[in-house]
């Protein structure tokens, strides 16, 4: 890139509401069940489907109202947060570890090691989503563990294509030549030299992937293949609420709407990022 | 070197940033400049010079980070003025551009007959646009037309690439053709047939050509009018050999002396001393000052101004001189 | 010091159905040099001649398909373990580009630092030679913490180059170090270069497309065609007198003094996978006859150390 194209590159600052967002949901995250207002099973049946504090009936006492067995949704939301978040990090951590160390190996090695782990690669982004789920799920139960593992299965492939991809176009470079000239052993250079330039996509992917998890997650333990009661996550409350849409839809909705904000603000800060690192897809 | 034609295109006080904010571009500053039709002008300059921004400024292709000051003027209008349309009809007809890389230049995917039919459609040629586009092949000399008119673009060489985005660009017999680094790319003994077919071009069709490149050499065998630049700025401006047997401005004088030349049956090999600056932070003043064996207090305190009409140099010294 | 036997390079291009053979393209075709201790070799052609791919198999990237590299008398492609780290300190390289041949996410200090790490040498050590090969080449020692971004064309090629002389090479391969670099930098690289050979007593191999570059730098020179070495002696000798047709005419763009047009070489340079018959040249050759379509001539020694592969090299008519 020429140095008009460096200094020009990128917008500058980041979204600021979509990082706020996520600042404030990472926040919520690490505080966890401190930050809520009651406790995340606490039943109040005496305050049972109150709807949110700006609607007739609802009051100040449950901000965005309550669900059938009086627990309060707002703390269930913040309660959700964490688990959501963890799991969708986790899943993202590992998966994107295996397939960038694979990545490495078949774009490094080259060969043989590249096509057999290509195709499998291939396997697995042929597989659809939630066959696999389920059929884990089957074999290995649910629950939180469980629901990670599905989620790396289902994700570590796309890591590895993309690093596979960025590592031959960084092995042409000059200065992995430079290395194996200086006598550098093979797998420094990949951890050395070709990791560090390749870190600017896999940084991008991940945090695309963000939502993406989120998403899998949600919808796993929508359909209860995931996490389960007693704990709480955003796709448990939106199957809590389904049967009460036409009345209480806030049980169902305002968990929807958390899913959406939340997704939009991370993609928000993985397409900038994106900009950022590669100014030539603004121009 | 006067004429009483109005210029086919000029500039005045054309400036063009990149970036807001803290440390934004200077990538082009200032820049009074003129081409007559049929003239073969070359702008030659090094890496931040500006030429390439200057060059893409001129026929507005500059990319929508890109804010522009001043004016451009095309036989008499404003360019940056003119409806979008009315663009494209001059994009159709009047201008045309070869740009450095002929690799990119060419949509890999179809033939070199496809892409030529389709210039010559848009350029509202009617009749046998095959023998059409073959004739336009053969007049830049490339061989074996009918055979290339069926190849794809992998299959040709970079000169053999080169010459039919040259003949691409000319086929509407355009009245501007800016070329911008178009031999770079190209080994050294292609890179003067390119030339040579450049200014047969001119002499075809009277079209002005304007050529950007780093290649002094190159540019001293086929412009009529050289133009200097250094950091975004024109440092001279003068007939091609008034330039090179009598260089005005230091950094010309620097630049020449740089080319490898020959004494006594040796090569002789100079620099300048220091590099370009940081487009993002330049001095007051002239920005070649710091760089310059002959400098005076004005020098880094003021942009010099222009001396000298024919062959005019932006340098306190050769005013001072003069 | 180096000596370069005969080598060879094929490279296989892929089939286009299972029953043809192979195609094959001859990127170098039985060159032979050596280099003498402190003297510079030069090598020029256009793109594609093969030098690159000379320069890549002497420095051990690539196997030549036939033919031997000796270096100090030992051939370099049988070494075992040991004789190949030596081999490796002892030559380095310095490439054509500035801001590919440095790691964007390194700092200048372990980039410089590095074939000495990998040498064994501990790191404060070797970050402290860094630090001492930065001021020798020109750049101060503050620039150890800084990334190269912050570099331009002509300070990136003066860091390549300290890294290169890190380990104090002895042989040192110059791939179009300043093709690059703006005009006004080069004489400034080359100049460090000349005098870190001086300095050092180093031997240098020096590719490069332009003629009077690499004659400034070289003591000998070849000029490469098409995988073949057209040309080989003395610098002042071939640039003197340059016999083959091909480097007059390379040597009469150097000299500069043609007018447009006058020198004209015609027809397109060939496609590597169909190489001319008999002599390579000989589709752009003003001198082409029938000889040279049927045999491809051989080098042979017309004066004393200058050597040319052109039937008719001692017939042609003195360049103007």
């Amino acid at each position: 890139m020429s140095a008009i194209e460096q200094e020009a590159g990128g917008r500058g600052r980041p979204p600021m509401l979509a990082l706020a967002c996520c600042v404030l949901l990472v926040i919520v995250a690490v505080l966890g069940d401190i930050a809520t207002p009651y406790a995340k099973d606490f039943a109040d049946l005496s305050a049972t489907l109150a709807p949110p504090f700006w609607q007739d009936g609802g009051s100040l006492a449950h901000l965005l109202g309550t669900d059938t067995l009086g627990r309060d949704l707002l703390s269930r939301l913040i309660a959700g947060t964490r688990i959501s978040l963890l799991t969708a990090g986790a899943a993202i951590f590992v998966a994107g570890t295996i397939g960038v160390l694979l990545g490495l190996l078949a774009g490094y090695a080259g060969g043989l090691v590249d096509a057999i782990v290509m195709r499998a690669v291939d396997a697995f982004l042929a597989l659809p989503f939630i066959l696999m789920a389920l059929a884990l799920v089957a074999a290995l139960g649910s629950g939180v563990e469980n629901m990670i593992l599905v989620m790396i299965v289902t994700n570590w492939a796309r890591y590895a294509r993309l690093v596979r991809s960025e590592v031959l176009s960084i092995k042409g470079r000059d200065f992995v030549t430079l290395a194996r000239i200086a006598g550098l052993a093979p797998h420094l250079i990949a951890f050395r030299h070709i990791l560090p330039n390749a870190l600017n996509s896999i940084t991008v992917l991940a945090l695309l992937d963000i939502g993406r998890a989120i998403i899998l997650e949600s919808s796993l333990s929508f359909l209860g293949l995931g996490i389960q009661p007693p704990e709480v996550s955003w796709g448990l409350m939106l199957a809590d609420g389904k049967a009460y849409m036409s009345f209480a839809w806030w049980i169902t909705t305002l968990p929807g709407l958390t899913i959406v904000a939340t997704v939009m603000a991370f993609n928000a800060l993985g397409d900038w990022l994106k900009l950022r690192f590669d100014p030539r897809a603004a121009l | 070197m006067t004429s009483r034609e109005p210029p086919l295109i000029s500039t005045t006080g054309l400036g063009v940033v990149y970036g807001k904010g803290a440390n934004p571009v200077r990538a082009v500053a200032d820049v009074a400049f003129t081409v007559l039709a049929g003239e073969i002008v070359g702008i030659a300059g090094e890496s931040g010079s500006g030429k390439s921004t200057l060059c893409a400024a001129l026929i507005r292709a500059l990319p929508r980070a890109a804010s522009l000051s001043g004016e451009v003027q095309y036989g008499g209008r404003d360019l940056y003025a003119v409806s979008p349309g009315e663009l494209r009809r001059l994009r159709q007809r009047e201008l045309a551009m070869v740009l450095q890389n002929p690799m990119t230049s060419l949509d890999p995917m179809f033939t070199i007959g496809d892409q030529l039919t389709e210039v010559l459609e848009v350029r509202d040629s009617g009749g046998d646009l095959r023998a059409k586009g073959i004739a336009l092949l053969r007049r830049v000399h490339l061989t074996a037309p009918e055979l290339r008119w069926s190849q794809y673009p992998h299959q040709l060489s970079g000169g053999m690439k080169q010459r039919v985005l040259i003949a691409m660009a000319t086929a509407s017999a355009p009245r501007l053709l800016v070329a911008d680094e178009p031999t770079s790319a190209l080994d050294a003994t292609i890179q003067e047939e390119i030339l040579l077919l450049l200014r047969d071009v001119r002499d075809a069709h009277g079209t002005a050509v304007i050529i950007v490149s780093h290649d002094l050499n190159a540019l001293r065998r086929v412009c009529d009018r050289i133009v200097i630049m250094y950091a975004g700025r024109v440092v001279e401006d003068g007939p091609t050999e008034a330039v090179f047997s009598a260089p005005r401005h230091p950094y010309t004088r620097g630049l020449i002396a740089s080319l490898p030349h020959l004494e006594d049956n040796d090569i002789v090999l100079s620099s300048i001393p220091g590099q370009v600056p940081d487009l993002t932070r330049l001095p007051d003043g002239c920005a070649f000052a710091p760089r310059c064996t002959d400098v005076l207090p004005t020098c880094g305190l003021q942009q010099p101004l222009s001396s000298g009409a024919g062959h005019r140099v932006f340098c306190w010294m050769a005013e001072v001189s003069s | 010091m180096v000596e370069v036997t005969n080598i060879r390079r094929e490279f296989a291009l892929p089939r286009h159905s299972l029953f043809a053979a192979p195609r094959r393209v001859v990127a170098v075709d039985g060159v032979s040099f050596s280099i003498s201790r402190g003297d510079t070799f030069g090598l020029v052609g256009e793109s594609g001649s093969g030098k690159t791919t000379i320069a890549r198999m002497l420095l051990k990237l690539d196997l030549p398909s036939a033919g031997s590299v000796r270096f100090e008398g030992s051939d370099i492609f049988t070494q075992d373990r040991r004789q190949e780290r030596i081999y490796r300190r002892s030559v380095q390289a310095v490439l054509q580009d500035p801001y590919g041949a440095l790691s964007q996410r390194m700092q200048i200090g372990s980039i410089v630092a590095e074939p000495l790490r990998v040498q064994g040498l501990p790191r404060g050590e070797a970050l402290a030679a860094a630090g001492r090969m930065l001021e020798a080449v020109g750049l101060g020692a503050d620039t150890l913490n800084r990334y190269p971004h912050q570099f331009s064309g002509g300070q990136r090629q003066r860091i390549a180059v300290a890294r290169a002389l890190s380990v104090e090479p002895k042989v040192l391969i110059l791939d179009e170090p300043v093709s690059a670099l703006d005009v006004s930098v080069r004489a400034q690289i080359l100049g460090l270069l000349r005098e870190m050979q001086q300095r050092l007593g180093l031997t240098y191999l020096f590719i490069g497309h332009d003629l009077a570059i690499v004659k400034y730098m070289s003591t000998h020179v070849g000029v490469m065609y098409f995988g073949r070495i057209v040309e080989i002696g003395p610098a002042s000798a071939l640039f003197g007198r340059p016999l083959h047709p091909y480097t007059r005419k390379l040597v009469a763009t150097a000299k500069g003094r043609q007018k447009l047009g006058e020198v004209r070489l015609t027809g397109e340079m060939p496609s590597p996978l169909a190489p001319p018959s008999g002599c390579h040249f000989r589709t752009r050759c003003a001198f082409a006859a029938e000889r040279c379509a049927a045999e491809a001539p051989v080098l042979s020694e017309l004066k004393r150390g200058h050597s040319v592969a052109c039937h008719f090299a001692a017939e042609l008519p003195e360049p103007a």
